[in-house]
């Protein structure tokens, strides 16, 4: 054998005798990096199948499911000839207080080194004591719930699929930053998977979300990330998450979704809940008459309700805004928002009709100032009257306050901004106002302006007070 | 719990203005567009829509409003 030869061999050697002398957690560790390029190669030959055209790959699955398969018997394996080891040996030195100052270390990184994760895990396997501490450092930091799924090596490699994504960004948006960097910890990066989904999914909403759809010469405003972090906490057991999700422009434009995962108790059993309030959406005037707000929404709410087939044990239960913006206090209800009563009392409801009843009355002080007919006054009164009777109306809804007055009186609003009725309008030749260039009702008029806001909401599931009835009232009206 | 110290949502911009021929600021413009329809055809649809809405949403569980 020449020395070419031996050199060769040499390696192969000491590969055979590591071999021979690896335990099992060494072994299962070796395993798992075999079955982590496995499947990178999986997800290779799936991405130029699909490149090409093929979806249907039964074969491909076939072999995918034998090697998890596979790999899931072999790790069982190990974990008993592991669990039998460490009973028939001697522990090995072990310090609890440094073992658990690594799981802290590792679960606090930023970003998230997966292979420290996926050593302590299965360095945990066959040595009861460091599985031990592991977990009490995991139940401390993520809860028993979220402790079970990091320790499933699936959600381990969900969560770094995320992790690479966020810090790559989203493929056709180049330009768009989606999150900051020193924010990727193991919490934050099971809050935005839990509350915003996979990458696939972020990846839709944030589009759906996106004016350079309809404005390619847009520039993304990158000085704050797309998906902002507000908090996670895992107290309870359950996540409560707050984040935010928005699209900022450089003319200004920007549009801001906040986005929370609630822990929810009912019978002794801990649940979530999703919700999702539409903050902001602000275009800036040259990118007027494109029906860009319809579209977004639209996109988003299609958007919630695909989550809500597909994450039924974590629905979005509901859509949430401040009807404050102008016209979005009569738009909103004509959109079938009802009073979000977890941001409002009876009294506050109260308020706002009052407010609205306030708005009327200044029209009506001015049309009575220049004189009404017999007819009038009487349409007004019972118009009045109808305010009182709303605000004497605990079940009154959003959509019966924008209806009061809706067979008249109309009023008229010249280009000076007087006020007059239809048949005061018309006694001299007037020119309409920009803001009201047709006759408006009381109830919208008194829904207008942004000096007075409410709390909306609909809910997207069926189940709850609305029945789906408001959901359905959206959808057509954003159809 | 994580907090963000860094998180700068800054408040609405006054753009997206709608501002009538006297230079006066009327309202929110994307809203006026998309949501106002403001032609009496438009105005005279949603009204029906939310009377009709308002008769659902009251009707009384398997009963006539």
């Amino acid at each position: 054998m020449n020395v070419e030869s031996q050199s060769q061999e040499a390696p192969r050697r000491r590969e055979s005798s590591a071999s021979e002398q690896a335990t099992p957690s060494q072994l299962s560790k070796r395993a798992a990096d075999e079955m982590r390029s496995l499947r990178e190669l999986f997800a290779k030959s799936e991405a130029e199948l699909a490149s090409s055209g093929v979806t249907a790959h039964p074969e491909l699955d076939a072999l995918k499911q034998e090697a998890e398969a596979a790999h899931q018997e072999l790790e069982a394996a190990l974990a008993e000839a592991g669990a039998e080891q460490e009973a028939g040996a001697d522990a090995e030195p072990f310090d609890e207080g440094e073992q658990y100052g690594r799981v802290m270390d590792a679960l606090s990184a930023s970003p998230v080194n997966f292979s420290d994760l996926e050593t302590l895990r299965v360095e945990a396997i066959g040595h009861s004591e460091k599985a031990r501490v592991m977990k009490e450092a995991f139940e401390n930091k993520l809860g028993s719930r979220y402790t079970e799924k990091l320790l499933n090596p699936e959600y381990a490699r969900e969560l770094e699929r995320l992790q690479t994504f966020l810090e790559n960004g989203i493929d056709d948006m180049e330009d768009l930053k989606l999150f900051d960097a020193y924010d990727l910890t193991t919490e934050n990066l099971i809050a935005v998977h839990e509350t915003l989904g996979t990458p696939e999914d972020i990846a839709r909403i944030v589009k759906a979300l996106d004016l350079k759809r309809e404005l390619p010469e847009l520039t993304y405003q990158n000085n704050q990330p797309v998906i902002q972090l507000a908090g996670a906490k895992f107290e309870s057991g359950e996540l409560d998450a707050d984040i935010t999700l928005a699209n900022w422009y450089d003319d200004g434009s920007h549009i801001v979704r906040g986005f929370t995962h609630k822990p929810v108790e009912q019978d002794g059993t801990m649940s979530a809940v999703r919700s999702v309030k539409h903050d902001v959406f602000n275009i800036s005037p040259e990118h007027h008459n494109r029906g860009l707000a319809k579209r977004v929404l639209h996109d988003s709410l299609e958007w919630y309700l695909q989550q809500n087939e597909r994450h039924p044990d974590k629905p979005i239960a509901d859509i949430k805004l401040e009807a404050n913006i102008d016209v979005g206090g009569y738009a909103w209800a004509s959109y079938g928002f009802g009073w979000d009563k977890e941001s409002m009392t009876s009294e506050t409801i109260k308020e706002y009709i009052q407010s609205t009843k306030e708005r009327v009355e200044t029209i009506v002080s001015h049309v009575r100032d220049l004189g009404l007919i017999e007819e009038e006054e009487r349409a007004i009164t019972d118009l009045l009257s109808a305010y009182d009777q709303a605000l004497e109306n605990p079940d009154i809804t959003p959509q019966e306050l924008a209806l009061i007055g809706k067979n008249g009186p109309q009023f008229r609003q010249d280009a000076s901004r007087n006020w007059y009725t239809e048949r005061q309008f018309a006694l001299e030749e007037r020119e309409a106002s920009e803001e009201f260039p047709t006759a408006v009702h009381a109830g919208k008029y008194g829904m207008l302006g942004k000096d007075h806001r409410w709390h909306g909401t609909v809910e997207l599931t069926a189940n709850g007070k609305q029945s789906g009835k408001n959901l359905a009232l959206l959808q057509k009206r954003i159809s | 719990m994580t907090e963000n110290p860094f998180k700068k949502i800054n408040p609405p911009a006054m753009e997206g203005r709608l501002i009538d021929k006297t230079g006066k600021d009327i309202g929110d413009k994307a809203f006026h567009e998309t949501f106002m329809d403001m032609t009496p055809e438009t105005e005279e649809q949603r009204l029906k829509e939310l009377e009709a809405f308002v008769a659902e949403i009251k009707r009384p569980p398997g009963g006539r409003l």
